[in-house]
Formats: C-alpha cells, sequence, structure tokens
C-alpha cells in the first residue's frame, strides 16, 4: 500500500505539471489539442489522488503499522469508524486530503465552466494546477504520508480521543475543504487577467463556487464553536484563537466577495475590487494554512512540529506578489467604464460593505501578527486577546449588521433621501419600539441595544420585503399566500436566499449578545447530595457511574435539575482520563432551551469519590447560534439553485399595465 | 499486485492525456474572434435583459419609485437596443468579408490564376 | 494538525492532576452578584501564564484556579479592579495581560486599526467621487457613445418584444 500511494502521489504530481504547462503553452500558442490533453492531465489528477486516498484508507483499515502515519495516528482497538478522522488527524494526512478535495473541485469547475468562458478555462486551468502542484510537491518532498517504518510496531498510538467527537467529523474537514475551495474563483479571476478577457463572463461561475467556499467555511466555524462549546468546556465558544481567526479572515473577504461580484453581474462594475477581494481572500487562506502549520504564533491549536511553516510562507508570499502584480499590471484594462449616478445607492452601500468586512478582517489579522511584531521590536511578548477583538472589531461587526439591514433597502443606482426615508420609515419606527422596550424591560448597556436595535432592523426589513412581495403576488396570481410566498422565492433565488442567510446571522448575533453579557458562572465543588443554585436553577449532584475501558476510564456525573422544587431534568456530565495521552477530556451536560441554556463542566473527582468539581453556566440565547447553521445552509441551497430559463418578463401578464404594455416610455 | 496497479495507472493516464493529439476529427476552434464579439454582445444583451427583470420585480415590490423605474427602463431598453444593433453590425461586417473573399476566389479562378487565397472561404466565418 | 490539539490542551489538562493533594476542598467563597460580575470580568481579561493562549476563565489548570480564588478574595476585601489587575502583572508579569496596555509600546494595538479604517474610508470615498465625476462629466456614460434615440427606433420594438416573453433570451447559469 505504502509504494502504491507514494507512486501515485508522484503520477498526479506529473500530471499537474503537465496539466499546467500545456494548458499555458497551449492556450497562448492556440494549440488545441494541447489545451485539451491538458485539461484531461487535470481531471486525471483526481484519479491519481484518489487512488492514493484509498491507499491510506485501506492501510488504516488493514491496520499497517509499517506505514508511519498510520501508526501514528490509530491502534488495534480504534473502532473502525474514526478511520475517516484519522485520515486528517495528523499533517501528512490533511495535506492528503486537502490535495485531493482541491483537485477534485478543480475537475468539476473545469467541467461545469461553460464554452462562453473560451480562452479563460485554459488559464485558470493551469493556476489550480500551480496550486494543487504545490501541496504535492510538498506532500513528496516533506510530508508524505506513506513513509515507512524500518521496524514497524505491533500497536499504533491510537486516536485522539479529543477527534472521537461527532463535531470532529466534520468541522476539520469542513474549515480544510473550505479553506482550499477559494482556489477556484481565484483561479478563475487570475485566469481572467491572464487571458486579458476582462469581460463579465466568470462571474457566474465565480459566484457559484465563492458561495460554495463561503458556506463551506461558515458552517465549519459554526461547527467549531458548537465543538468549542460542548467539549473543550469553559463555556465559550469563540475564542479569537489565531487558528480559529485563520479561517474567520478569508470568510470575511469572501463574504465581501460573493456581494460585490453581485454589482458586476448586475451592473458591470467593480471589477477591479472583485478581482482584488479574490486575491485578499486567497491570500488570507493561503495564511490561514501558514498559520496552521507554522506555529509562530501561540495557540491553543497550534502544531508541535513546525518545520514546514518556512513553506507555506513562500507559497504566500509568491501568491500575494503574483496576484496583485498581475491586478496592478492590467488595472487599466480593468477600470470602470460605467460610472455611479449617485453616492446613495446600493453600489455605494456595497463599496462601504467592502470596507466595512475587510476592516474586520485587517482588525483580526493585526490581533494576529501584533504578538509577533512585539516580539520582534521589543523582545516582549504582548498578549492580544478577547478583550482587544471585542471593543475594536465590536463596532465594526455592528456597522456591518446596520448596513445588512439598509443596504437591501437603497435602490440601484440613485436614490433620493425622499426614496430612503420612505423605504426606512416603517422597518425604522418598528426598530425603534422594540428597541425601547428591550431597553426598558431588560438591558441597560449600550451596546446591547444597538446590538438588538441593527439586529431587529435587519429581522423587520427582510419580514416586511417578504410580506409585501407574497402579498403582492397573491394579488397578481391570485395564488393561495402559502404559493406565493414560495413563488416570490422562485421568482429570485440569490436575492431571497440571501435574505435567509441574514436572518442565520440575526440569530448569530442574538445569541452571541446574550451569552456574553447575560451569562452567569460559578465553580463549585459538591459532595454527594449537595446542591447548590445558579439563577434560577437548583442542581444536586446525585451520583456518578464509573466505566473502564482498555484505553479509558469513563465518568459521568449525574445532576438532578429542579426550579423552584419543581423537577426540570437531570444531566449527565461526562469526564474521561486517558490515561496512555496523559489526558482528560470532559463534555458538558447542557440543558439548551431558547431561553438559556445551563451547563454543567464536571471537571474532576476527588479521591474520596463523593466530592466533586463542578463548572456552572447559565448562556442565555445560545440555542439562536445554533439554530443559524442549518439557516445558513438552506440560504446558500437557495441561492445556488439553478433557475430554469424563465421569459424576462417578471411580472405575470395580468398585472402588466406598467409602461411596457402602452407600447412604450416617450 | 502494487506493480500492477501503479503500472495501470500509468498506463490509463499516458492514454487518455496523449489521445487528443491522434483524433483524427477536426476539433473545435478555440477561439474566433468574429463568433467571439457576436457572443459577448449577445452575452451582454441578456444582462441587460436580467436587469430589466430586476428593474420589474421592484418596481412590482414598490422598492422603485415611478420616475425612477421608468428612466432606468428606458436607459436599459436604449442600451439593449444598441447593443442589438452593434451585434447587427458584426454580423453583416463578417457576412461582407466572406462575400467578398468569394467574389475575389471566383474572379481568380475565372481569369484561371491560381487560387491565392488557401483555405476556402466557408472556413473564414463561423 | 489535530495531534497538536491534544497535545496543548493535555498540557493544560493534565496540570489539574500533578498537584498532589488535588484541589483544595470546600475553599470556593461565594461573592455577592455585583462582585461575581466584576469577577468574571476580571477573569475575561487575565491570562493563564503556563496555557497556551487560555485565560483563566477558559482553563482548568490549578494555577488559574489559585488565581481566580486571588481575585474573589481581592474583590471581598474591597479592592478596585486595577489595583487586583496590578497585583497580578507584579506576579505573573506584564504577559497575563489578556488585552494589551494602553500605553508604551503597546498603543499602537490600539491606534493603527482606526488609522488603517480612516485610510480605508477616504479611499472608498476617493472612488465614488471619482466615479461620480465620470457620472457628471457626462450625463449618461453608456449614451455619449450610442446613437440617438431616432436610430435605435427599429430596434426597440425587438428589445420590447424580447422583454414581454416573445422571444425567449438564451441564458446561460445563474439566476437573476
Amino acid at each position: 500500500m505504502g509504494d502504491l500511494g507514494t507512486a501515485a502521489i508522484i503520477i498526479a504530481l506529473a500530471l499537474t505539471a503537465y496539466s499546467a504547462t500545456a494548458s499555458f503553452a497551449g492556450v497562448r500558442g492556440r494549440h488545441v489539442a494541447l489545451v485539451v490533453s491538458g485539461q484531461r492531465a487535470g481531471y486525471l489528477t483526481t484519479l491519481a489522488l484518489g487512488v492514493a486516498t484509498l491507499a491510506l484508507m485501506v492501510a488504516f483499515l488493514d491496520n499497517d503499522f509499517s506505514i508511519r502515519y498510520v501508526a501514528q495516528h490509530s491502534g488495534l482497538s480504534m473502532p473502525r469508524i474514526y478511520t475517516w478522522v484519522a485520515f486528517y488527524a495528523g499533517n501528512e494526512g490533511s495535506l492528503l486530503f486537502v490535495a485531493f478535495a482541491l483537485s477534485g473541485m478543480a475537475t468539476l469547475s473545469m467541467a461545469m465552466a461553460p464554452r462562453k468562458l473560451g480562452a479563460q478555462r485554459p488559464y485558470a486551468n493551469g493556476v489550480l494546477m500551480l496550486i494543487l502542484g504545490f501541496f504535492v510537491t510538498v506532500m513528496l518532498l516533506l510530508a508524505n504520508p506513506f513513509e515507512t517504518l524500518a521496524t514497524p510496531p505491533a500497536d499504533g498510538e491510537g486516536i485522539n480521543p479529543l477527534l472521537t467527537h461527532p463535531g470532529m467529523f466534520f468541522h476539520p474537514p469542513l474549515i480544510m475543504v473550505g479553506l482550499i475551495a477559494i482556489s477556484v474563483p481565484f483561479a478563475l479571476g487570475i485566469g481572467g487577467l491572464l487571458s486579458g478577457r476582462i469581460d463579465d463572463d466568470w462571474v457566474d461561475l465565480g459566484r457559484v463556487w465563492g458561495i460554495v467556499a463561503w458556506a463551506l467555511l461558515a458552517v465549519g466555524l459554526l461547527l467549531g464553536a458548537w465543538w468549542a462549546y460542548t467539549i473543550l468546556g469553559w463555556g465559550g465558544y469563540w475564542a479569537w484563537d489565531p487558528v480559529e481567526n485563520a479561517a474567520f479572515m478569508p470568510w470575511l473577504g469572501l463574504t465581501a466577495f460573493i456581494h460585490s461580484i453581485m454589482v458586476q453581474k448586475r451592473r458591470g462594475m467593480f471589477r477591479m475590487w472583485n478581482i482584488a477581494l479574490i486575491n485578499i481572500s486567497f491570500a488570507l487562506g493561503a495564511f490561514g494554512i501558514f498559520i496552521n502549520r507554522g506555529g509562530p504564533v501561540p495557540s491553543v491549536h497550534s502544531f508541535g512540529a513546525s518545520t514546514l511553516g518556512w513553506v507555506f510562507l513562500l507559497f504566500l508570499a509568491i501568491v500575494i506578489l503574483g496576484s496583485f502584480g498581475l491586478f496592478f499590471y492590467r488595472i487599466a484594462v480593468l477600470r470602470s467604464t460605467r460610472a455611479l449616478e449617485s453616492s446613495l445607492s446600493r453600489e455605494s452601500a456595497f463599496l462601504v460593505n467592502n470596507l466595512l468586512l475587510l476592516g474586520i478582517a485587517f482588525v483580526t489579522l493585526w490581533g494576529v501578527v501584533f504578538p509577533l511584531i512585539s516580539q520582534l521590536t521589543t523582545g516582549r511578548t504582548i498578549t492580544v486577546g478577547e478583550p482587544f477583538y471585542n471593543q475594536v472589531n465590536g463596532p465594526l461587526i455592528l456597522a456591518t449588521i446596520f448596513l445588512m439591514g439598509i443596504g437591501p433597502l437603497l435602490p440601484w443606482r440613485t436614490a433620493t433621501w425622499r426614496s430612503v426615508r420612505h423605504a426606512i420609515l416603517v422597518p425604522g419606527a418598528i426598530t425603534l419600539a422594540i428597541t425601547a422596550l428591550v431597553g426598558i424591560l431588560w438591558a441597560r448597556e449600550p451596546v446591547v441595544l444597538i446590538a438588538v436595535g441593527v439586529s431587529t432592523l435587519v429581522a423587520i426589513s427582510v419580514l416586511q420585503e417578504w410580506g409585501r412581495g407574497t402579498v403582492a403576488r397573491h394579488r397578481a396570481t391570485n395564488a393561495a399566500y402559502p404559493v406565493a410566498f414560495l413563488q416570490l422565492f422562485a421568482s429570485n433565488r440569490p436575492r431571497y436566499g440571501g435574505y435567509v442567510v441574514h436572518l442565520a446571522i440575526v440569530m448569530l448575533a442574538f445569541g452571541i449578545v446574550g451569552s456574553s453579557f447575560y451569562n452567569l458562572e460559578r465553580d463549585v465543588f459538591l459532595t454527594m447530595g449537595e446542591s447548590t443554585d445558579i439563577g434560577k436553577y437548583t442542581v444536586e449532584f446525585t451520583s456518578v457511574d464509573t466505566t473502564t475501558y482498555p484505553d479509558r476510564t469513563e465518568r459521568v456525573a449525574n445532576l438532578r435539575v429542579t426550579q423552584d422544587d419543581a423537577f426540570v431534568d437531570t444531566l449527565g456530565a461526562w469526564h474521561g482520563v486517558y490515561p496512555s495521552f496523559n489526558m482528560v477530556s470532559t463534555r458538558a451536560g447542557i440543558r439548551s432551551t431558547p431561553v438559556e441554556d445551563l451547563y454543567v463542566i464536571f471537571s474532576e473527582l476527588q479521591p474520596d469519590g463523593r466530592t466533586a468539581a463542578f463548572r456552572l453556566l447559565l448562556n442565555p440565547l445560545v440555542w439562536w447560534m445554533w439554530l443559524a447553521g442549518p439557516f445558513v445552509v438552506l440560504g446558500t441551497v437557495v441561492a445556488l439553485w439553478p433557475s430554469r430559463q424563465q421569459a424576462a418578463a417578471y411580472v405575470p401578464s395580468a398585472a402588466a399595465d406598467g409602461p411596457l404594455a402602452s407600447g412604450g416610455v416617450s | 499486485m502494487t506493480i500492477l496497479l501503479i503500472t495501470l495507472l500509468a498506463a490509463t493516464v499516458c492514454a487518455v492525456v496523449a489521445y487528443p493529439f491522434f483524433r483524427r476529427s477536426p476539433m473545435a476552434r478555440l477561439d474566433d474572434p468574429a463568433d467571439e464579439l457576436a457572443q459577448s454582445l449577445r452575452r451582454a444583451r441578456d444582462r441587460v435583459y436580467e436587469e430589466i427583470r430586476a428593474l420589474q420585480q421592484e418596481y412590482f415590490l414598490k422598492t422603485l419609485s415611478e420616475k425612477e423605474y421608468r428612466e432606468q427602463l428606458q436607459a436599459a431598453r436604449l442600451a439593449a437596443a444598441d447593443l442589438i444593433r452593434r451585434q447587427r453590425e458584426v454580423q453583416e461586417t463578417v457576412a461582407a468579408v466572406a462575400q467578398r473573399v468569394e467574389d475575389e476566389l471566383r474572379k481568380a479562378e475565372a481569369s484561371g490564376t491560381d487560387a491565392t487565397i488557401a483555405e476556402a472561404p466557408g472556413e473564414q466565418s463561423t | 494538525m489535530w495531534h497538536g490539539v491534544a497535545l496543548a490542551l493535555a498540557a493544560a489538562f493534565f496540570g489539574a492532576f500533578l498537584a498532589p493533594d488535588g484541589l483544595r476542598a470546600q475553599d470556593y467563597t461565594e461573592l455577592p452578584p455585583e462582585l461575581e460580575a466584576r469577577a468574571q470580568h476580571l477573569y475575561v481579561n487575565i491570562m493563564c501564564p503556563i496555557c497556551d493562549g487560555q485565560t483563566i476563565q477558559q482553563s482548568h489548570a490549578p494555577i488559574a484556579a489559585d488565581m481566580r480564588s486571588i481575585i474573589r478574595e481581592r474583590l471581598l476585601a474591597n479592592e478596585t479592579d486595577q489595583e487586583i489587575v496590578n497585583l497580578m502583572v507584579e506576579s505573573y508579569g506584564e504577559g497575563v495581560l489578556a488585552s494589551p496596555p494602553k500605553r508604551g509600546f503597546a498603543l499602537t494595538v490600539w491606534i493603527i486599526p482606526p488609522l488603517v479604517l480612516l485610510l480605508g474610508a477616504g479611499v472608498v470615498f476617493l472612488v465614488i467621487r471619482g466615479l461620480l465625476r465620470g457620472a457628471r462629466a457626462s450625463a449618461r456614460p453608456e449614451l455619449t457613445q450610442m446613437p440617438s434615440e431616432r436610430e435605435l427606433e427599429p430596434y426597440l420594438s425587438m428589445v420590447d418584444e424580447e422583454i414581454s416573453g416573445g422571444t425567449e433570451p438564451a441564458r446561460g447559469s445563474g439566476g437573476g
């Protein structure tokens, strides 16, 4: 298996080299057969890397400990199902995983590329193959998953206990695939610059893959937050840790990109911005990969061995120099031929949107690298932690949410103050009323009120449009309201799918504000039978169940939750000790309602077996954050759903008494 | 066994990659400039139509005032009309060139001299 | 990658088992609500000195528990937040602050982001102005090179026909 795997990787490398060369040479020399051959070589990389992936999987399933990677990340007692996780658990395997994923997405995107892309496609393919070639080369020369051991051990080291949680089946792969998926819109953009074709045909495909990468990262980040909440056990879900930030920053760039590209699609403007945005997003993605594997910044996630760091730093440098060099070389052709008609228009709103999102990304980047800078300049390492990000990013995020609310209300091209006032009157009034109500009943902090205000504005303006649109369609077509609602969505899927995602962001904001400002936390010691209060709940420590396995000891502390003497729930807080890893892992007992989470961590059992240390938390509104996940997915699916070719007329003929019916506008 | 699989993979790869060079049938051209231009104008026109659709929807939903709608619709209609005009121009020019080439060829044949144009007129325009 | 996660967290958790007599029993002092809120706020702002990038609120290590305990004692002794923070910095060094102090070199952390944002806002402002100027210079730039309406008359009816659904435009991918 090891030989097959290594051979497959070598073949893959040869294919990427050939494919890139043939694509570039073929398109420049107008040699069609060469271009086609190069494209096919690109498709074949998926086959070769697929074979390598299979080889590694088989090695795991066969418990082939002669392969070092298998010995390091699995063991005889590891349940089969964890083979999937073990695959990407370590450096070498995750490189193969990323390479295979990139190869698959390159194949899919190039096959999907419509004929109208013409010369742009081979250039894009060439860029994708260069990126893939980089990863495969690193794998082959520095981190081969199929490296063998001279004397195979009898048993492997086993799988990390932290990885045996369902969240870990999805969070790392989603983040990794999401980051590498940015390669596709990036390659399309660069392909356009290289081919000199700066018209807008790549926009459709670029938008689709931009959204795909965005959605993968969004779900991956949410899953990571959920995993941190339920497993790492400090009651929080996001710590502005450099590795988390490494995935967050490209996601911000992609958010700006997928919004800004709408303007290019609709008005043919912002070409420069869009190329710059995708360049920045990909560079941030490459930076993220560097952070994950280089370990120059202290983090809970950071690598032990950081020998690969310089390679990814070099890659990052080449990406930045190459992509922006090309950008400035072609800048004359990218300049907008269309003009902006009003500073108050949706186009301007998108520009401000770009500014805010890039601003948040910059602040995050600044926070990540500053400890390094301070180390290099003053010798002291200054920590940049959560309070910094909260204070600096907080206002920017609130401003972005505000823009999310008023942006869709602004018309394209031009808006007068009167029309804006008219559009914002009803949502604005309702928002102020609700915010005032919240302020009177519950909250006093200004930040909370602002957050409530902007989130409510978004929700109300979205729901208002949904309502109006449904009613209008109902009147025009006499369809039942639910049908009219669905028809509304079908009439413009990108727009309404986007609205669903905006609502998901509002839910996220809701949950974050609730759990950040109104949470309660206590660390207590309880003996069996003793109880304690948190908020309006009383928690009693009733018993401990212990189960011993060959590689670990698991304990579950049973807790009885009551409220005003009425029984509410029993919770089980889980605690595991892994002697071979010298490690303790915990899983919180959580009672989750839309109002609040009661959250108990079983920290430690005392030697007497009857007293235990617990951490109790009351986190309001966290439930809403997890609800945002499915809504993000739903909104993405709706936005990406292909629409049938429709007649250009939007309004059903029954109601077409607008300007067109009267024979034209004079 | 492993050697067999590796050889199989390598052979498949080489075959698929080399095949395009040996195909007898003519393959599609990469980029025919005249065709390209006509197609690109068509696509630009489709984009204008999409914008008109969106304008109609926004007017329908009352996010656009009547005056703004009429103004922007007029601008879009004119833009689309101009694109049709330009597309027609391109097609006419290409047809005219093809016609001209054919005429020259016929003249050359009629006067008995060797045709100096190597390619048949049919390949000039698609 | 995730091997590293396990290693780092192992260091943090394992620490809990190093102390020979475990955690002290029954020494958790309860605080009244307003002090509890201050305590929570302080926990988030102080880093655990030996854990990689964790605050004492996040960390389960005994040293973090000790520090939290000290904070609680001091709060009950009516010390101000700043005095407690100073104590922490004296005992454990400046790196124990979760966010940089607003003086000295560390001030650059706080100054740079607003400066960069102002710069960015300036760029956006200039971009908008430049694009607007393009519009004002020629009232409708797309029309300046376009022929007059009369010349386009014959084509307009074709456009209207296509818009009203007479002819379906050929569309590629993507929705509207």
